[in-house]
Parts: C-alpha cells; sequence; structure tokens
C-alpha cells in the first residue's frame, strides 16, 4: 500500500468524516443483508462501492438517505451519522435528511414534466427559492453544473422523457443537485447507458468531486477503477476491503478482492 | 458400443418433415379463420340489434300532424282589447278548447252530424291539441276573431297509421282504426292536410300516457341529477380508497380482506344494491322515495368497486422509479402521491370512473328497488324531487300497452346508446390526449 | 487527437508524457556534463554526474507507477495503449543512457585518478551525434512526429561509422603508447557507451514511431555499421 498508492496527505488521517457507518447491520426479515459494516465517507472524495450482485452494496446504500424505510420488512442496526448527527435518531426529519443526502437511480427517472419543472420541483418543495428569479436562477446553475445547460437552454420547456438516456440520467443528477445537497449517492447509474452517455457521466462526477461526497454504487469495477479515489469492496454482506482506489486495483491485500477483480471469482 | 452417438444432421426436406409443416400451417390457418369468425358473429349480432332499433326508432323522432282551419272565436275566448290582461287570461285558461277543435272540425267535415260520431271524430286529434291552442291564444291575443290554419298533433293510432304501422288492408275487427276513420283520414290525405314531421317535443317534454305526447326530458334531467349525486360520492371516495390502499395500507390480513371484498362487490348483482339502498338510504335514514339523491346514492355503491379497482390499477401503473426520484429528492409521502403518482394515474383514473358513470347510466335494477319507477309528468328540478331516469324510462314505456310506445321505446333506446357511445368516446379520448403527451 | 470525455484521462496521459520528456532532457544533460567533466577531467564535474542519475531512478520510478494507475483505472486500449506502453518502455531506456552517462562520468574519475591523458577528438563527436540523437528523438515524441522519428532511426548508421573510427584510433593510440593503456581503455569503453547510447536512441525512436502510427520498425531493418565486436582490427 505505502509503495504502490500516491502519497497520502497527512491532512485525511485527521480530518473529520461527512458520513460514518458503525457496525452497520440490515436485514430484511430473516435475511441478513449487510453485515457489520463500518464504513467513513469523506467529503471531498468518490467513494465506489462494489461487489457481486446481492452482496449488499446496494442495501447499504439505501440506508444512507433512509431509502429502506419504505420496504416494510427492513430494519437497520448500528449507527450512521450525517456531520457527527446520528440519521436514525427519531428526531431527525427524514424530508431534511433526504434534501442533504440526494440520490440518483440506476435507470434515469426524470418526472414526466418539463426539464424545468424537473430542477425546480426539488427547490420548490424545499422552499429555497423565494421568488420565480432566484428558481430560474437555481435551475440554471443547476443545469451548468451539470454540464446539460447548453445542451438543453433552449429548451427548458420541453419534457425531461425527451432527452437521451445519458442526458435523463445527467438531468437527474441536476435535479439532485439543485436541492443543494452534501452528500449524493448513486446506485449504478450508469447501467442503463451506452457508453459514450456513461463516459459523460462518468466526466461529470469527476468533476462534481470535491464540492459533495459521492458515493456510487457500480457493478463495473472498471468504472470503479476510473472515477473513486477510494474504493470498497462487499461481499455476503461483509465489507471485504476498504482502500484507495489505486491500491485496490494494483494490490488488493484481501485474496476474495483480488479474485474478484481479476475475475477469478469461484 | 458406445452409448452416445453424434446427432445426424435434420433432414429439414424429409416428407415427414414438410408434412409437419404442413400441418402447423394449416392449424395456424384454422385458428386464425375460427377467430376471425367469431368476430364477424359478434358484428353481425351487434349489427342485427342495432339495426332493429334504428328500424323501430327512426320513426319514434317523427310524429304526424293534421293541418286544421282553427277559428279562435271572440265568443268563447274573449276580447282581448276590450278587457284587461290578467281577466283574458283567466279566461283562456277556463275556455273549453274542445269547442274550437270540434267547431274546425265541423268545418272539415259537415257531413258528420251525430254525437256519437263527432266524439269519435275529435279523437284523431292527439288530447294535446286543446293546450297547444291554448298556448297559441295566450302568446299572440291578436290571434282571436281570426281563423288560421294550424297544424295539431294526429292522436296515436293515426300515427300509426300514417307511417304504415297499421295496415289499412286488414278486417276492420282486427283493426284499432276503423272504417269510419280511415275514410276521415283519406279525406284529410286528399287535401294535404296530414304531414310526418320531426318531432321535437319527444326531446323536451316530461313523460305522458299518450305516446304523442310523451317525451324523454323528464327522465334525462333525472338521469343527470342521478349521475351528479353518484359521481360527487363515488369518485372522490374511490380515488381516496385506492390511493389509501395502493400507497399507505400497511400490508396485512386486514388490507388483504378489504381487497377481496371490494373485488368481490364488483361481482355482486346490481338489484342487492337496490335492496341496500331501499333498507338503508329510505328505510333507516327515511330519504324521499323515487329520488335521484336515493337513486345517486345507491348507484355510487354500485360504481364504487369499478371506480376503485380502476384507479389501484392506474396507481399501479405508475413505476415505481418515479416514486423513488421523489422520494429521494425529499419528498414526503403525501406530496409523492399527490405531486406525481396521481396527476399520471389520473387518465386511467378518469377512464375507469366513466366507464361506472356509463354503468350507472345504464342501470334500471337499483332505481326500481327504490322507486324511481314511478309516472312522473313533472321535469324534476332537484335532488329530492320525484323523477326517474333513462333506462327506467325504456323499462316503462316498454310495458305500455299502447302500440306507438313501441318506436318510442326504441326511440329512448338510441337516445341512451348515444350518450353511453359519447361517454366512452370521452373516457377514449382522455386516455388518448394525456397518454401521448409524456 | 480529440481530447476524453473525462478530463482527468487525458490529465494523467500528459503527466505521464511530460515525465518522459523530461526524463529526455534530464539524460541529454547528463551525457552533456559527463562529456564536459571528461573533456577537462573535472572531477567534481563527473562526481555531480554520477550523484545526478538518482533524479532519473526516482523520474522512471514515478513515471512506472503513473503507468500502472492508467493501466489499473482506465484501461487504455488503441492509441492510449500504445502511448501507455511506449513510454513505460522509453523510461527504462532513457534510464539505461542515464546509466551510460554515469559510467562515462565513472571511467572520467578513473583517467582522473591515473596519469591525465588527452580524450580523442573523435570522442566528442560521437558524444555531439548521440547528443542530437536524443534531441531530435525526444523533438519527434513531443511534438508526435513519426517521420523524424524515422530519420533518427535511420541515422545511428553514422554514429556506428564514428564509433568504428574512434575504436581503430584508440587501438592505434595503444600501440603507439602501452603506457597509456589502462587510461585508453577506458576511452575505449566510453566510446562503446557512447554508441550504446546511439542504439538506445534507435530504439527511442521505433518507441516513438509505434505509439504515432501503430507500426513496429522491425530490428532486421535497422541499419548496422558496427562491426568492431564481430571483427578483429588489423593493422
Amino acid at each position: 500500500m505505502l509503495d504502490m498508492s500516491t502519497k497520502v496527505d497527512p491532512m485525511t488521517e485527521i480530518r473529520t468524516p461527512k458520513m460514518a457507518a458503525k457496525d452497520v447491520n440490515v436485514f430484511y426479515g430473516d435475511n441478513h443483508a449487510v453485515k457489520g459494516i463500518s464504513l467513513d465517507l469523506y467529503r471531498d472524495e468518490v467513494t465506489a462501492l462494489i461487489g457481486p450482485s446481492g452482496c449488499g452494496k446496494s442495501t447499504f446504500l439505501r440506508c444512507l438517505n433512509r431509502m429502506n424505510d419504505t420496504v416494510a420488512t427492513c430494519r437497520v442496526e448500528g449507527n450512521i451519522t450525517l456531520d457527527g448527527d446520528d440519521i436514525y435518531d427519531p428526531k431527525i426529519d427524514v424530508v431534511q435528511l433526504r434534501a442533504r443526502v440526494g440520490m440518483v437511480f440506476q435507470k434515469p427517472n426524470p418526472f414526466p414534466k418539463s426539464i424545468y419543472d424537473n430542477i425546480a420541483y426539488g427547490p420548490r418543495i424545499h422552499g429555497l427559492a423565494r421568488e420565480r428569479a432566484d428558481l430560474d436562477e437555481i435551475v440554471a446553475t443547476s443545469l451548468e453544473k451539470a454540464g446539460l445547460w447548453n445542451e438543453v437552454k433552449d429548451r427548458l420547456d420541453s419534457p425531461g422523457t425527451a432527452l437521451s438516456g445519458g442526458q435523463q440520467q445527467r438531468l437527474c443528477i441536476a435535479r439532485a443537485i439543485a436541492v443543494n445537497p452534501e452528500v449524493i449517492l448513486m446506485d449504478e447509474p450508469c447501467s442503463a447507458l451506452d457508453p459514450i452517455a456513461t463516459a459523460k457521466v462518468e466526466a461529470l462526477i469527476d468533476e462534481l468531486k470535491g464540492r459533495y461526497a459521492i458515493i456510487i454504487v457500480t457493478h463495473s469495477m472498471q468504472q470503479a477503477a476510473r472515477i473513486s479515489q477510494k474504493t470498497a469492496f462487499f461481499h455476503m454482506g461483509d465489507l471485504v476491503e476498504h482502500g484507495d482506489t489505486t491500491q485496490i486495483f494494483t494490490a488488493p491485500k484481501e485474496e476474495r478482492t483480488r479474485d474478484y477483480i481479476t475475475g477469478r471469482f469461484g | 458400443m458406445s452409448n452416445t452417438r453424434d446427432f445426424e444432421p435434420t433432414d429439414w426436406k424429409s416428407p415427414e418433415m414438410q408434412a409437419r409443416t404442413r400441418k402447423r400451417y394449416r392449424r395456424d390457418r384454422t385458428f386464425r379463420a375460427m377467430g376471425f369468425s367469431a368476430v364477424i358473429l359478434a358484428g353481425l349480432f351487434l349489427v342485427l340489434l342495432i339495426g332493429r332499433i334504428f328500424q323501430d326508432g327512426a320513426m319514434g323522432f317523427m310524429q304526424t300532424s293534421i293541418d286544421l282551419d282553427v277559428t279562435f272565436s271572440e265568443e268563447l275566448l274573449g276580447d282581448p282589447r276590450a278587457m284587461d290582461a290578467e281577466a283574458f287570461e283567466e279566461q283562456v285558461r277556463q275556455a273549453n278548447m274542445s269547442r274550437l277543435l270540434d267547431a274546425a272540425l265541423t268545418a272539415q267535415f259537415p257531413e258528420v252530424t251525430s254525437r256519437r260520431d263527432r266524439r269519435a271524430l275529435i279523437r284523431i286529434i292527439s288530447g294535446g291539441a286543446r293546450e297547444q291552442l291554448r298556448n297559441m291564444v295566450l302568446e299572440t291575443p291578436a290571434i282571436v276573431g281570426t281563423t288560421k290554419t294550424v297544424r295539431l298533433l294526429a292522436a296515436d293510432d293515426i300515427d300509426q297509421l300514417r307511417k304504415g304501422k297499421i295496415d289499412a288492408n286488414e278486417p276492420e275487427a282486427n283493426r284499432k282504426v276503423k272504417d269510419q276513420e280511415l275514410g276521415w283520414y283519406n279525406k284529410l290525405v286528399e287535401e294535404d292536410r296530414v304531414s310526418l314531421n320531426f318531432h321535437t317535443r319527444f326531446f323536451t317534454s316530461g313523460d305522458s300516457r299518450d305516446p304523442e305526447l310523451a317525451g324523454i326530458w323528464g327522465a334525462t334531467v333525472g338521469s343527470a341529477i342521478t349521475l351528479v349525486v353518484t359521481l360527487l360520492i363515488a369518485f372522490p371516495v374511490g380515488v381516496l380508497t385506492a390511493i389509501y390502499l395502493e400507497e399507505f395500507a400497511p400490508q396485512n390480513r386486514l388490507t388483504d380482506i378489504i381487497e377481496i371484498n371490494i373485488n368481490n362487490l364488483a361481482a355482486v348483482p346490481s338489484i342487492v344494491f337496490g335492496l341496500l339502498g331501499l333498507a338503508v338510504f329510505l328505510g333507516v335514514m327515511h330519504l324521499p322515495r323515487s329520488a335521484p339523491l336515493v337513486g345517486g346514492l345507491t348507484l355510487a355503491l354500485m360504481t364504487l368497486p369499478t371506480i376503485i379497482i380502476a384507479a389501484r390499477a392506474s396507481i399501479k401503473a405508475v413505476p415505481p422509479s418515479i416514486r423513488d426520484a421523489a422520494r429521494g429528492l425529499g419528498a414526503s409521502p403525501m406530496q409523492v402521491v399527490f405531486h406525481h403518482v396521481v396527476p399520471l394515474a389520473m387518465p386511467g383514473i378518469l377512464t375507469g370512473t366513466i366507464i361506472g358513470m356509463a354503468q350507472a347510466l345504464g342501470e334500471t335494477a337499483p332505481l326500481l328497488m327504490i322507486g324511481m319507477v314511478a309516472f312522473i309528468v313533472d321535469i324534476p328540478g332537484g335532488f329530492t324531487d320525484a323523477a326517474t331516469a333513462l333506462p327506467v324510462q325504456i323499462f316503462l314505456w316498454a310495458d305500455s300497452p299502447e302500440r306507438a310506445f313501441v318506436e318510442k321505446t326504441s326511440a329512448a333506446i338510441m337516445v341512451l346508446l348515444t350518450f353511453l357511445i359519447a361517454m366512452n368516446g370521452l373516457a377514449i379520448w382522455l386516455r388518448q390526449k394525456f397518454e401521448r403527451q409524456w | 487527437m480529440n481530447d476524453h470525455i473525462v478530463k482527468a484521462y487525458d490529465n494523467e496521459l500528459k503527466d505521464l508524457r511530460s515525465i518522459v520528456s523530461r526524463m529526455g532532457g534530464l539524460a541529454e544533460e547528463q551525457l552533456v556534463a559527463a562529456m564536459k567533466a571528461l573533456k577537462e577531467l573535472d572531477a567534481d564535474g563527473a562526481w555531480h554526474v554520477r550523484s545526478s542519475d538518482r533524479a532519473l531512478d526516482q523520474l522512471e520510478l514515478e513515471a512506472e507507477r503513473a503507468a500502472i494507475v492508467v493501466f489499473a483505472r482506465r484501461a487504455p486500449v488503441a492509441d492510449d495503449l500504445r502511448e501507455v506502453v511506449a513510454a513505460l518502455k522509453m523510461t527504462g531506456i532513457i534510464e539505461r543512457i542515464g546509466d551510460y552517462a554515469k559510467n562515462i562520468a565513472k571511467r572520467t574519475l578513473a583517467v582522473h585518478e591515473a596519469a591525465p591523458v588527452v580524450m580523442p577528438l573523435l570522442l566528442e563527436q560521437m558524444a555531439d551525434e548521440a547528443r542530437r540523437m536524443i534531441q531530435d528523438v525526444m523533438d519527434a515524441y513531443v511534438h508526435r512526429d513519426a517521420d523524424s522519428a524515422m530519420e533518427v532511426w535511420e541515422r545511428d548508421e553514422a554514429l556506428d561509422n564514428l564509433h568504428n573510427a574512434a575504436y581503430r584510433q584508440i587501438l592505434a593510440r595503444m600501440m603507439e603508447n602501452p603506457n597509456q593503456i589502462g587510461a585508453l581503455t577506458h576511452f575505449l569503453m566510453i566510446a562503446k557507451n557512447l554508441e550504446r547510447i546511439g542504439d538506445q536512441a534507435t530504439n527511442i525512436a521505433e518507441q516513438v514511431y509505434y505509439t504515432i502510427t501503430g507500426i513496429m520498425l522491425e530490428d532486421a531493418r535497422r541499419p548496422k555499421r558496427d562491426f568492431t565486436s564481430t571483427e578483429l582490427v588489423e593493422e
């Protein structure tokens, strides 16, 4: 690790994590889906969660903004904090939590409304804009940050669903950005996209890095290698290995990690 | 000897293979032919039904009239110039208009003298003619003292004779129109005083014992008020139920039981809802009989399962990804439902509602049970007025002995079918309009 | 060439390329410094060359790391793949050039310690030619100029010819002054080093040519005019 990875900034070790999971267990009925996972997530890096299907990575991701709440049989144990506050505390307002921890889904899912309304929806329900001009600015800025402004600025009134798949996904990212989140969760955001659209979304993630803590679940190890600074490898609900992406992909410490990323999984 | 052997390349051109292919093709063709025949058969039935109704009902929109020279005698009606308006009106209302008719007919047929014959003669004109004359005088008092050719409705038997429904060649004993009347009719025809005209009264008046005076407006208004009640009750209750069951209800036994029972209710015969309405709304709540309010409530009960099932289906059809997206942005459960799910499900919900309404519009049995089957001449003006509904009106007319009600029945059916087709058309239009947009 | 959609990828390749060209420049400087020290028999200069070689080693390591990161994270293909593979090989070759320069410096110290002997002029010519080859091939690399690379590749012949001449000249001087044989042997080896540097420059040219065009220049086609290791020189 020491010789292969890029130098570790001494600041890295003392800075506080944006989100921290401690000994998190998730059960679906009797199924123990996530087993005692502890993971720190920092503001200025992209963390990729990789692992075979059913390894618990998506489940873990959805715990971070309590999207699992709607699943009746789902039970979450352990402690997840956002800026030190337990997000499963009954006093935490889940609506505010989800505004702070945004989410982008596997399939691009723009609302069947205009591009403008797609972006404006979040700020509207959270009352982030006082007047129309503020809202216009939020929409423009969000689309700019998502690298979509030049492509759609002349047709903000046309339906978001009329965009191409890649544009739709970037629209969804812009929509998440519009509520000014601190963390963005992405659940396989490129699995429904062609390689060019994928590359554009990855370029976008790369540009957003630093402004938001980004946690991305991906089936593509290459994608994890391309866009993340930290990689966590999940297997059967366990967190097998977590470290610098370069280290994981050049010199993994665990045998299971190596077998998985090299395609030797038995 | 080895157990395994290499597969021979399949000989796709062997006779057996070709026979198989031919057989497969034959089966395909037979199945398609059967399906096509089924469609043709169904189409034939439909054409037969519609054709029959049309054949019977087309003439129901027409009515025979007889032109008579009526002298509005000053002696009978009073002089509008000599007296004030109220007194004149009073006198006109009291006047026996039959005397005007009698005089006109006597002028037309001077040879008819006997009291009995003259009574028979006046019966070739509809009983409504007196009302018609009275209204003419009240509208234009200046008419008094003049002689005018007035187009008066013929009695139903004469109307049937004119339309060829009564055969003049049959022996007199088997015929409703006797030889004597036939003679008068023929004389009128020769003088070109008999005509067949479009019958607006059919669309503007209420029920009547006389077919030529009966109309469907009363029943139409009754149906409309009833449906308004049904819609106001069934739509909100149905949609809210569907939303709750789909989006909020916990998955447990109670929910399951409710779901099963809603589905079962959709299959309950409508007469049962009528009995329920009778027992609850009339028996327990003592609401007025024959009122559209009660009819609407009863039909709402009947329509609810249809609306709930349709609404649930279209709510379920909204992709979960939309809910995820909204929830992921921090929308509360209610915001998710009312900002996203319901608007997207609305076309489906509306379609289901309209179809439920159409079903309610065509329903007779429950209305019979709560007394909306009475003979009602007046046009209903409110939710608690006695009223009847279109399908009940059809039922009533179909039951009437007069020959002329047959065509009125069919004409009313045509009007009802037009409403139903229009409602279904609206449903289709709504669905397509909203589905095309996104 | 168009940029990658992901800018970071472009930056990583650019970094790698800059390490390689920095190494090229450094190797060239080392050669010049070593020759200057040799000409002036400057022990301090020679020591300096010897210690500076560590910078090249360091850069090579850096390039290796960068290349591995690109392999691991970007899974490069086509032009990018050739770029990274070639860069990896070129850094190895340039590091070898640095080693030759260091070797020259080491021999300078040995010559300096023994009785001073005048450096044969041909060595300076050879060093000049080798330096120009390195310079030209690195220019070809930076400017992605396949033709220039090919030109350097063909120029090896001239250096080989110079080496043949120097070899004979030094041998002749050995026969004339047997007491200088120790120092002259060092000069002989230095001539060989310079010739090897030329060979390495052609190797670099091959890599540059391959990176740009995707065509491998077969070794067989390389002009070879250095016969010193295959024939005996008769006087």
